[in-house]
């Protein structure tokens, strides 16, 4: 993993750039030794600005919070709920996993740490939203956003709970107007699709990060264009990064607009939204393919 | 200003790979071993272009005037500067350039096993 950060770190100045990390798994906090070596090695780096740690929160202890504490360059860490109840997050998330979670939050805010949570949405608790944010701002949480569920790995079995378009617009109608209402938790809209809610709004929506500012790597150098698009795009031990990055097909087709079919391609909100790639992908098996919950 | 004569054969160096996206007025060259990228205009685009398959230099220049339509003093003196800047920013090289960094290249090696 060390050299993996040497490479991003050697392109990030190549290209006069300071960049971010998120860390996440599976469970980062599994490897929790290796973790914490990456993070102080982040901390003396001076390429990047800050990194989020993304988890379940199960793992979360006195001790690894003692730790983290030493992590100068953490911006937040980010926890996975998926209800404000066990009836509804344990469904999706496992018995006994709200509990976790919940301690979790609560362990991090006492020691001062930004706290996100993040929702997947799908028909199995989009109608919760409203209750799991009344539940966030009880517990202090600091900003709050939600992902569309992408039906791919252990997702593919709940392709039945993907939401409609008409769905996705309602959800993101009410997650827009809570905003405004709401300063506690922040709600985080820079996502595709929420530009259709408010297109003058240049805080709200954002086109997606593949091909353009960001990649996924796996601990044996795997590089996808997202960690919801599980295409190999090469191997940055063996590649480097330069060469994927100029090279990728992939990446080059999704970063011309002129490729996306659909109503993507002929789309008036292009500057502002290309879709989820992802979601396209896992649900057509074309990543260039009109997103399929747009309701535009 | 370096040598060119009609008969010099001009590639793309190895590493360098071109990428346009022509409705967002995009034309790059990337060299993937260094990361370095550069970003042209439409006519130097072209040029590289026409490189990229290793092309005679009066050739270039007989397909460069009739392309462009500009008088053949003029176009030859553009044409002449914009090749020795892509040869400075090493985005392209002369065969024979290319030959002697092989061979300095084999030799290295040689030394260096």
């Amino acid at each position: 993993m060390g050299k993996i950060l040497t490479i991003m770190e050697t392109a990030l100045a190549k290209w006069n750039r300071r960049g971010s990390i998120s860390f996440t798994g599976g469970e980062p906090f599994i490897r929790r030794a290796e973790l914490f070596d990456l993070l102080k090695k982040v901390d003396k780096s001076a390429q990047f600005d800050f990194y989020d740690i993304l988890t379940n929160g199960s793992l979360i202890d006195d001790e690894l919070l003692i730790s983290l504490k030493k992590a100068s360059k953490l911006r937040r860490v980010q926890v996975s709920l998926e209800g404000s109840t066990p009836a509804t997050n344990d469904l999706l998330r496992g018995r006994g996993s709200f509990a976790e979670t919940m301690k979790a939050i609560r362990g991090l805010k006492r020691c001062g740490f930004t706290v996100s949570v993040m929702t997947t949405i799908s028909r199995l608790n989009y109608r919760d939203i409203s209750n799991i944010l009344d539940l966030l701002k009880q517990e202090g949480v600091d900003t709050f956003s939600v992902e569309r569920l992408v039906p791919e790995g252990k997702g593919e079995q709940l392709k039945d709970q993907l939401l409609t378009p008409s769905e996705v617009k309602e959800l993101f109608e009410l997650l827009y107007k809570l905003k405004q209402e709401s300063k506690t938790p922040k709600i985080l809209t820079y996502r595709p699709l929420y530009c259709l809610v408010a297109p003058n709004d240049i805080h709200n929506g954002a086109l997606c990060s593949v091909g353009n500012n960001a990649l996924t790597i796996m601990p044996d150098g795997t590089v996808y264009p997202c960690r919801r698009l599980p295409i190999p795009i090469g191997n940055i031990l063996e590649d480097g990064l330069f060469s994927i990055w100029y090279q990728s097909k992939v990446l080059w087709d999704i970063r011309n607009p002129a490729n996306l079919k659909g109503k993507c391609g002929r789309c008036d909100l292009m500057t502002h939204c290309r879709g989820c790639r992802a979601v396209a992908y896992a649900v057509t098996g074309d990543y260039l393919a009109e997103d399929p919950q747009c309701w535009n | 200003m370096l040598e060119l004569r009609p008969d010099t054969v001009l590639a793309l160096t190895p590493q360098i790979m071109l990428h346009s996206i022509p409705d967002q007025q995009w034309y790059f060259a990337f060299d993937v071993a260094s990361g370095d990228q550069f970003r042209l205009n439409r006519t130097s685009y072209w040029v590289l272009e026409q490189i990229s398959g290793g092309v005679e230099y009066s050739t270039l220049m007989r397909s460069f005037l009739n392309i462009f339509e500009v008088p053949e003093e003029e176009g030859s003196q553009d044409l002449k500067q914009l090749i020795n800047k892509l040869i400075r920013q090493k985005i392209i090289r002369r065969q024979a350039d290319a030959k002697k960094e092989d061979t300095v290249s084999k030799t290295h090696r040689r030394k260096t096993k």
